[in-house]
Order: structure tokens, then C-alpha cells, then sequence
């Protein structure tokens, strides 16, 4: 209980929880705006919408990461807010010709917010990985609010206003940023990966790993969904299991984590098909190696952690292609594909995580 | 008149398509262009990596001043 009381105490987590919020109220206007544009579309487009947001949001966070790692003194956070809010005027007041220019800035302010959420984050933590999970776990809880709020009758300005009421702490946090310093000084910390495996085996194999579990989340068998309320208790866990998995790993070694939620989510989701509470679990322990995968990359990419976070996003928007083709029902073919993919993470974890040993040490 | 709104529906229909046709592949590129940065730029990261890896980085803490040619 000790480690896991200092992986909840430790150093500078309030940069964690202060993106915990603005990346709880970008998403609640993002998902508010997407699903109320939706919900105005064309039957045959009705894909093109939520593609595209995905497309342009995720793919470029790479390359705003590495050029935010460039521009220390530039508030990435901050300017993504004001761009999400003039998008989110111009769905409503119209300004912009159309919806599509209006939906190409909501992703750049989209990218933009999430990159300034991993920079702080990542080198606020001193190689710990709670802060970055925290942060990232925010979204989960985003994504299901602004999903029911988009069926209710709240005026585009209520979320317009909610998402502001993030802009001090994104001012707060540019404070954790450290800019003066060197990124590979402040993530020396990040030494997750194992030795002797060369870079690029390790930024593909990790890459990898988030593609097939980005693929596998629509994979998930789960017949008990059926009520907005089952909806909200699935984004619960899914944002508790990421900000667990940082925080367990911090208290008891990245490894043990990364694999004991690897093999231990499978079971629980292939027998909680009907059962809730144990399908649940399943998803908590399945969204756990969301923040390990990050700090596998950034541990080979010391120097631009902002680039370490983009090859996460991109590599989940690789693995969500698939879903907007092929869609698996079949309770059967979805095991067999959950079964197999599991043990391919399992595998892929096992042989570029370090021992755990050597990880502890550097937080004395 | 049916046979007039049937061919402008279907005239509509291909502007439509030519529309998300163009919309999609414009997408497309961004995404191809993204990624073809990504790779170049994490080249340059792995290549200054592997030039200044080895040199060990004096950390404040220690009394030392981080390496300017490594300061953002």
C-alpha cells in the first residue's frame, strides 16, 4: 500500500489532474458538436463525419508533438481551447462556410490541447507514468458526456463555457512544463524499454500493440449494453482502468502491469458477455496498458516526448480503420480475434518491457 | 416529369459523390503526409539520439548545467 500511496502522492500529479480536467471538458465539446452534427446528416455520410475527425485529429499529434517539443515557451493546451471554442461558435452561429472547415479546426484545437496535455504531463512526472495516465483517462469521461449532453436540448454556449472554465488550469499546467530544460534531462526517468532491442523494434512493436488494442476495443463482446446507463458505467471503467494502469505500474513495476492486465483482461471479457460487472473489470484491466505503451515510446524518444505521444494517437486511429468497414458480430468470430490479439500483446509487452527491478530504482 | 426528377436526383447523387470523393482523398493525404513527417522527423530524433546518446547529460541537481546544444 505504500507504493501505491506515493504512485497517488508523488511529484507534480496535480499537472495530471489539471489535464484531467481539460481533457474531460475538450472532449465534452468535441463529442458534443460531432454527435449533434451527426444527428444533422446525411444518411449515407454519417460515416464521412466522425472519419474525418478521427483522421485529422489523431494522425497530425505526432508532428504538432515534435514541433511543440521545438517551442517550449508556446501553450499547445491553450491554443487548441480557443480553437475548439471558435469551431464550436462556428457550428453553431455558422461563421465558417459549411461544416467541414469548422470540423477541421475543432481537430486542430483537438491535437493541439492533447499535445500540450502529454508535454506537461509527461515531463512533469519524473518517469512515473500516473501523471500522463491521468491525464489520459480524463477523455474516457469527456467522450460519454458530451455523447448524452448532444441529445438534450443545452445550447452549443453551455459547453462553449464549460470547455473555458478549463483555460486557467491550462495556464496553471504550462508552469509544470519546466521549458528551460532539456526534455531528455527531465524524461530520464522513462527507462521502460529493454536493452539490447533496437529503437525502431521498440517504437513498432509498442505501436503495434496500441493498433490491435485500439482494433480489439470494438471487438468486445458485450450483450449487456444495452441503456445509456450501461454506456456511462463502460466509459467509467475504461477511464478508471487507464488511470490505474499508470498508477499501478508506478506502485508496483511496469511489467507485473502491463502483463497481469494484458492476459488477466480476456477472461473476464469473453465470460462477462452477459455480466456486466465482470465484463466491466475486464475493460478496466484492458485499458490499463494505454499509458505503459506511451512510456515505452517515450523512452526511446527521450528528446521529444510530444512526438513519443503522437505515435499512440496515430496508432489508434490505425487500429479504429477497420470498424469503419467491417464490423464483427458474431460472439465467436470476436473471441477468436480477442484471444489471438491478446496473446500477440501479451508477447510483444513481454520482450521490450525492462525488468522491473531496474525500473524502481530510478524513482528513489 | 418523374423521369426529369429521377435523372436530376441521380445527377445530384454524382456531385455528391465527386464532393466526399474529393473530400475523402484530400483527407487521405493530410493523413499520408502526417505520417511520411512522422517518420522523417522521428529519424532525426533517433540519429541526434544516437550522436549525443552515449554523452551522459549533467543534470542541475548534480551542480551541473544541462548541455546547451541540447536546450529547447
Amino acid at each position: 500500500m505504500t507504493g501505491l500511496k506515493k504512485a497517488l502522492t508523488s511529484k507534480n500529479i496535480i499537472s495530471g489532474w489539471m489535464y484531467f480536467y481539460i481533457h474531460f471538458a475538450m472532449e465534452v465539446l468535441c463529442f458534443f458538436c460531432l454527435k449533434k452534427q451527426i444527428a444533422n446528416a446525411d444518411v449515407s455520410l454519417l460515416w464521412l463525419f466522425p472519419f474525418v475527425y478521427d483522421a485529422l485529429a489523431f494522425v497530425p499529434q505526432a508532428v504538432v508533438g515534435y514541433i511543440n517539443d521545438r517551442f517550449p515557451k508556446f501553450n499547445a493546451g491553450l491554443t487548441g481551447i480557443i480553437l475548439m471554442v471558435f469551431a464550436a461558435l462556428s457550428f453553431w452561429l455558422g461563421i465558417l462556410p459549411g461544416r467541414y472547415p469548422a470540423l477541421i479546426v475543432l481537430c486542430a484545437g483537438n491535437a493541439l490541447t492533447h499535445v500540450g496535455g502529454a508535454e506537461v504531463t509527461i515531463r512533469s512526472s519524473g518517469g512515473r507514468l500516473a501523471h500522463p495516465a491521468v491525464f489520459v483517462a480524463g477523455g474516457a469521461f469527456g467522450v460519454i458526456t458530451g455523447t448524452l449532453l448532444s441529445g438534450t436540448n443545452l445550447p452549443y454556449i453551455a459547453v462553449i463555457l464549460f470547455l473555458l472554465s478549463a483555460v486557467p488550469f491550462a495556464v496553471l499546467a504550462q508552469k509544470f512544463r519546466f521549458p528551460y530544460v532539456d526534455s531528455r534531462e527531465l524524461c530520464k526517468g522513462f527507462n521502460y524499454a529493454k536493452k539490447g532491442i533496437p529503437v525502431s523494434v521498440i517504437l513498432f512493436v509498442s505501436v503495434l500493440v496500441v493498433v490491435v488494442r485500439a482494433y480489439m476495443g470494438y471487438c468486445l463482446p458485450m450483450a449487456w449494453k444495452t441503456t445509456a446507463l450501461h454506456s456511462v458505467l463502460l466509459y467509467v471503467a475504461m477511464g478508471v482502468g487507464k488511470a490505474a494502469g499508470g498508477i499501478l505500474a508506478d506502485a508496483y513495476g511496469v511489467k507485473k502491469t502491463a502483463l497481469i492486465s494484458a492476459a488477466g483482461a480476456l477472461p473476464f471479457i469473453l465470460l462477462g458477455n452477459k455480466i456486466m460487472i465482470v465484463s466491466l473489470i475486464g475493460i478496466m484491466l484492458f485499458s490499463m496498458t494505454m499509458s505503459i505503451t506511451l512510456a515505452l515510446n517515450v523512452s526511446v524518444l527521450k528528446g521529444a516526448p510530444g512526438l513519443a505521444f503522437g505515435y499512440t494517437t496515430t496508432a489508434l486511429f490505425i487500429g479504429t480503420l477497420p470498424i469503419f468497414f467491417i464490423s464483427v458480430k458474431s460472439y465467436l468470430l470476436s473471441s477468436i480475434i480477442l484471444s489471438v490479439f491478446t496473446v500477440l500483446s501479451f508477447a510483444a509487452l513481454a520482450i521490450i518491457i525492462g525488468k522491473d527491478e531496474k525500473i524502481s530504482e530510478q524513482h528513489q | 416529369m418523374k423521369k426529369s426528377v429521377n435523372s436530376i436526383s441521380k445527377i445530384m447523387d454524382l456531385f455528391l459523390w465527386v464532393k466526399v470523393r474529393d473530400g475523402f482523398a484530400l483527407v487521405m493525404a493530410a493523413v499520408a503526409l502526417a505520417v511520411i513527417l512522422t517518420v522523417i522527423f522521428t529519424a532525426v530524433e533517433l540519429k541526434k539520439y544516437r550522436r549525443d546518446g552515449d554523452a551522459e547529460i549533467t543534470s542541475p541537481d548534480d551542480g551541473g548545467m544541462p548541455d546547451s546544444d541540447n536546450t529547447d
